[in-house]
């Protein structure tokens, strides 16, 4: 480097202007969620479709439930499904076929940050 | 150290909006303003380099001694999260970046008045915005702004730190523009590095019992956050940091500088050094005039000036003798002076008609005559 250079050569971006295409969904606090497990792909597209169903990789699948990683995942839905968000989740399945789930709780950060931006 | 009046480019809006910044008007005002400059001697940029340099080898010491002290009650952290802490600094977790606000009238020296060493803004327009701006205005003339490239390096370092495959995630309140902005250009320069970068917003960040998670339940293993630590260590996921496998970045000592009573402890350490100012955590330590800042307050908010006779307030504030921003053309300017991994790396100036800066004031940009 020119040791009289004081500012960078060159300044190229790769990724930004994606940015406002990023959609945040309302999470109630606390709110937790399930993913059904399944122990061959078929069983869940049966309850989903192939698009919504996964395997997970090395590492996860190792939530609360009582199956760890190596099971083909479905999508994400509220557990509680009497919550108004839950409308328009893709629910529990639609014949039952998960041989478990897991289950995640999000909205136990951003509480503070929310608040004060609102009245900020 | 002069301010230039000049004519923004006529399309400037679109210009920098093509480099990321969407937040540049706020409340119809512009927030990046182009209708000035300041120009700088490279004799100034060297004290502001030094200086910067100098105070935040000032601060490591004070982290080192905090930490070994083991009292960190007086940067009113819960005690539960205090081994945390320590723990961080001993394993060397990275910082990578922290801003100094600087007083600096061009002759006598820099005065720190707070180190923003957790989540500073204005990273965008000091890095890549105000870059882009001198390519154009002045061209063949140097910066003082090594930001980008800086940042791709100290990306680099925390690749060599951790399993490259793994993804690294960005978080912060994303439907915020300003920190969205911000966000998505650390991921990009992280992605440069040669890592994958992911961004979501903080609420969406789940616990599975184990693991920090992503919407598909993956584990986070790198987190970067533009979400103060004091507000996560609040926060109902606030236990799970103590047992998680994440890899915070900032790091969680890192908490400890950007909090103002990294300021009295200071001039307790270093009393009389020509880069601080007295700071203190009694406002009976000062007779006159002076400032008092909120512990945990951020751009500005918890700052007040306090006349000789005024008492101020006594929960969790510092005071801080009074040191009067530069006034050019009737706005007070301050120096924003990154640190880049322990470097001083480039600057950035807000203006203000208002003698306290905050997240309105105007961003100028900079160039060395």
């Amino acid at each position: 480097m020119d040791p009289d250079r004081r500012r960078s050569l060159m300044v190229n971006l790769s990724v930004l202007g994606i940015a406002s295409a990023i959609a945040i969904p309302y999470l109630p606090a606390g709110a937790e969620f399930r993913r059904n497990l399944y122990r061959d792909r078929e069983s869940c597209i049966r309850d989903y479709s192939a698009d919504q169903c996964e395997r997970p990789q090395n590492g996860a699948g190792s939530g609360g439930g009582a199956h760890g990683g190596g099971l083909w995942r479905g999508p994400r839905y509220y557990s509680d499904r009497s919550l108004p968000e839950a409308r328009s989740d893709p629910g529990a399945g639609r014949l039952g076929l998960a041989s478990g789930n897991e289950t995640s709780i999000r909205g136990g950060f951003g509480r503070v940050g929310r608040a004060l931006r609102a009245v900020g | 150290m002069q301010r230039e009046r000049l004519a923004p480019r006529g399309d400037w809006q679109a210009k920098v909006e093509r480099l990321g910044m969407d937040f540049h008007t706020f409340g119809g005002q512009p927030y990046w303003g182009e209708a000035a400059c300041y120009a700088f001697t490279g004799a100034e940029i060297d004290v502001i380099e030094a200086a910067t340099a100098e105070l935040h080898a000032l601060c490591l010491e004070a982290v080192e001694r905090l930490v070994n002290g083991g009292d960190l009650e007086r940067v009113a952290i819960p005690e539960m999260f205090w081994h945390w802490i320590a723990e961080s600094w001993r394993r060397h977790d990275p910082g990578l970046f922290g801003r100094f606000d600087l007083a600096y009238d061009g002759s006598a020296p820099p005065k720190m008045l707070e180190y923003n060493a957790d989540t500073p803004t204005a990273l965008l327009e000091a890095a890549v915005i105000q870059w882009h701006w001198l390519e154009e205005v002045r061209p063949g003339r140097d910066q003082f702004n090594l930001i980008h490239e800086r940042l791709i390096d100290e990306w680099k370092a925390v690749k060599a730190r951790i399993n490259p495959a793994w993804r690294v995630y960005f978080t912060g309140v994303l439907d915020e523009p300003e920190d969205l902005g911000t966000v998505e250009y650390m991921r990009d320069v992280c992605e440069q590095a040669g890592l994958a970068g992911q961004c979501l917003d903080i609420a969406e960040v789940g616990w599975d019992g184990k693991d920090f998670t992503d919407l598909a339940g993956r584990p986070i293993r790198v987190l970067f956050k533009l979400y103060p630590w004091e507000w996560l260590l609040s926060e109902d996921f606030a236990p799970h940091l103590l047992v998680s496998r994440t890899a915070f970045i900032e790091a969680p000592w890192k908490m400890l500088l950007s909090n103002k009573a990294i300021l009295p402890i200071l001039w307790e350490m270093f009393p009389g050094h020509p880069n601080l100012l007295p700071a203190s955590f009694r406002r009976s330590d000062f007779s006159g005039p002076c400032v008092q800042k909120s512990v945990h307050g951020r751009e500005g908010d918890g700052v007040c000036l306090l006349a000789a006779g005024d008492a101020g307030d006594a929960a969790e504030c510092i005071w801080q003798a009074l040191c009067p921003l530069p006034v050019f053309d009737d706005r007070y300017a301050i120096i924003g002076s990154w640190v880049i991994g322990n470097n001083a790396a480039g600057i950035g100036i807000r203006e203000d008609p208002q003698p306290i800066t905050g997240n309105s004031s105007v961003f100028v940009p900079h160039y060395l005559s």
